[in-house]
């Protein structure tokens, strides 16, 4: 049979695996176990990374939206007739896109209006703040967090058409229309700081209430062309709209200077009698925080680098140890084997092969058992991870394409590596370890 | 008369044993003819081991100069060495050196296992010459030590050398057995090959057609 006939290398490779097949089916459970536990470790090591790179993501996101600032200018008397009209906004707005552009940030002014509402309960004196705003803008600037206090909604957010809607605070909710609910239609009146007069808008929806907090529970929202069109803001002589603020929203605050921005503002725009106030403090404050939380994950990100390389490390001298161990028997008891093959003119280069090749078949042997030991285990672990209780392990394993592949190389590498010596050791052997008579 | 295959001119090999220098070869001149079949007999301990190391280019000289099929060893590094003795030496030695995982084709194949050219045609043709062909799936612990040798003749001829170097290869059979295998080496001798048989035994010396004699470093006779 052609096929018996055919004799090289890898034949002859193999053949001293298996010539001392228990040593080496120990050599190949102990380095498939490693393997096995290197895949878990490095999957394990790859989940918690995944998470923590997650985490430095949100992170990341956090902070450049904190990054984003807000300035308001609002006028010193909320009661006099001295409030921003639309030529006013337009050279804010221009003055800020202009500053921002020079610091290499984007930013834009946009008009708030005030109006009251008025309490419904008997005897009672109380005025809710109704903000009008541009529903667009507050979607996009997250209007909910203009007094740097997050709160969450019921039901949606004012509709980007606008129209009679409204968002109630808590307190309003619960003084004027107790047992409305998302969706229900209600009546507003609605008291104007300018002529002092009143206005009554009927079927508003309301599209979302505020959960409870201390700043927005006497708060309302309605779109400001609704508002001001049906509350009297507007100056017939100009034929311009009133406006109460002006707020300034700045992509990344930390490149402006509050107080430039500011100051540049009432002189562009010709507002010195204004009160500009800022979230300045707040914005710094807060970026420092979520940078601490990014520099701790990041450090939490090396420590995991760092076990994981202590794990590949004391892996590795494991399977240096079998490997060389296995291998220095191999060539130890073969001297004589090995002398006839130099004397029979094999090169040193070859014996460096023939060593080398036993040991890549011995790690692939226990890259296949291990691989799929391993894989097995890193899947169960995964399986009984749960994101909220946590399951047997603290973490989900990982196991990409990256992992695998580099298990793989670090495996045949380090056993190429600990094979070297006992490779070395055979080639240096003399020839004449053939003729020795003993 | 043939060409010499060996030339030997005064060559010295000097061990250094601590403090004394031990000297191995003490100035040896020698020549062998090709396709002789040459036996190098002495008492233990006379050099002829060595004289065999550096016939088979598996050892330096000290000093002198040595000749192998027109090539001068004291010229060549180790690598070219070992090159040289795969084209130009087969080994046959006391203990058989088979290697007991292998087969006995793949035995005589494996001094060939890495050369691109398959010769398992030719394994089986030196198997059948030197009485072998019906052990060729065998291992050697299946075998016999006369066919051990046989064998591992075989393999000394795979890559086809001019010279054949025996190293006591009769001194782990008996004595019928170990004529059968004398009788092969003068059958490879009266195809051309040139044989050199280290031996201390005087009756396996004489069966060669020159006899040279070592005692203490120096070539006595032959």
């Amino acid at each position: 049979m052609a096929s018996a006939k055919r004799f090289g290398a890898f034949s002859y490779v193999g053949r001293n695996v298996k010539r001392r097949s228990l040593r080496s089916a120990i050599t190949v459970t102990g380095i498939s176990v490693v393997i096995a536990f290197f895949i878990l470790f490095a999957s394990i090591s790859q989940g918690l990374k995944d998470d923590i790179m997650e985490e430095i993501e949100r992170q990341k996101e956090a902070l450049l939206e904190q990054r984003a600032g807000f300035i308001t200018l609002m006028i010193l008397d909320p009661f006099s007739s001295n409030l921003f009209n639309g030529s006013e906004l337009e050279q804010t707005d221009q003055y800020v896109k202009d500053y921002c552009a020079e610091h290499n940030t984007t930013g834009e002014a946009y008009p708030l209006a005030v109006n009251f509402l008025k309490s419904e309960e008997p005897d009672s004196d109380d005025m809710f703040l109704l903000f009008g705003i541009d529903p667009e803008k507050g979607v996009k600037y997250d209007f909910i967090t203009f007094n740097n206090e997050t709160v969450s909604l019921e039901g949606a957010y004012l509709s980007p058409t606008g129209g009679a809607e409204i968002l109630l605070g808590n307190n309003v909710l619960q003084s004027n229309y107790p047992g409305v609910g998302v969706g229900d239609k209600i009546d507003i009146e609605t008291v104007s700081y300018i002529a002092g007069a009143s206005a009554i808008l009927d079927n508003v929806t309301v599209t979302g209430i505020l959960a409870p907090s201390i700043i927005y529970d006497n708060f309302a929202a309605m779109p400001i062309e609704y508002l001001l069109e049906n509350t009297g803001l507007y100056d017939n002589a100009t034929n311009e709209y009133f406006y109460m603020f002006i707020s300034i929203w700045v992509e990344d605050a930390s490149l402006i200077d509050f107080a430039e921005l500011k100051a540049g503002i009432k002189d562009i725009a010709g507002l010195t009698d204004r009160d500009i106030s800022d979230n300045e403090n707040y914005i710094k404050r807060t970026i420092l925080a979520h940078e601490t939380e990014i520099a701790e994950q990041e450090e939490m990100r090396r420590t995991v680098d760092g076990w994981l390389l202590a794990v590949i490390v004391l892996l590795s001298i494991i399977t240096v140890v079998g490997i060389s161990n296995t291998m220095l028997m191999s060539v130890t008891e073969r001297r004589r084997e090995i002398g006839t093959l130099k004397a029979v003119g094999i090169s040193k280069a070859r014996i460096y092969q023939l060593v080398l090749g036993e040991a890549f078949v011995l790690v692939l042997i226990s890259l296949i058992i291990g691989g799929i030991t391993g894989v097995a285990l890193a899947e169960y672990f995964d399986s009984q991870y749960d994101a909220e209780a946590g399951g047997i392990f603290f973490a989900p394993t990982n196991l990409t394409p990256f992992v695998l592949t580099y298990v793989v190389c670090i495996s045949i590498g380090v056993a190429m590596l600990a094979a070297l010596y006992p490779a070395w050791q055979a080639a240096r052997l003399e020839p004449t370890e053939a003729l020795r008579y003993e | 008369m043939s060409e010499a295959i060996i030339r030997m001119k005064d060559v010295r090999k000097t061990y250094r044993l601590g403090k004394v220098d031990i000297h191995a070869l003490d100035g040896v001149t020698l020549e062998i003819q090709s396709g002789c079949f040459t036996s190098i007999a002495g008492a233990s301990g006379a050099g002829k081991s060595t004289m065999l190391h550096i016939l088979g280019c598996l050892d330096h000289a000290t000093s002198g100069e040595v000749h192998v099929n027109g090539r001068n060893l004291s010229e060549m590094g180790d690598s070219e060495l070992t090159a040289f003795r795969k084209r130009n030496i087969g080994f046959v030695f006391q203990f058989f050196n088979l290697i007991p995982t292998l087969t006995a084709r793949e035995n005589v194949l494996m001094p060939a296992m890495f050369d691109r050219e398959k010769k398992a045609e030719k394994a089986d043709e030196l198997l059948k010459m030197v009485g072998m062909s019906h052990r060729t799936e065998h291992h050697p612990n299946e075998m016999s030590g006369g066919e051990r040798q046989r064998v591992a003749i075989a393999r000394a001829l795979i890559n086809d050398p001019p010279m054949i170097l025996a190293d006591e290869p009769t001194g782990n059979l008996d004595s019928q057995t170990g004529k059968e295998i004398i009788d092969l080496f003068r059958t490879l001798s009266g195809e051309g090959k040139t044989i050199v048989l280290v031996t201390h035994e005087k009756d396996v010396a004489r069966f060669a057609d020159r006899i040279i004699t070592v005692k203490d470093g120096k070539v006595l006779d032959g």
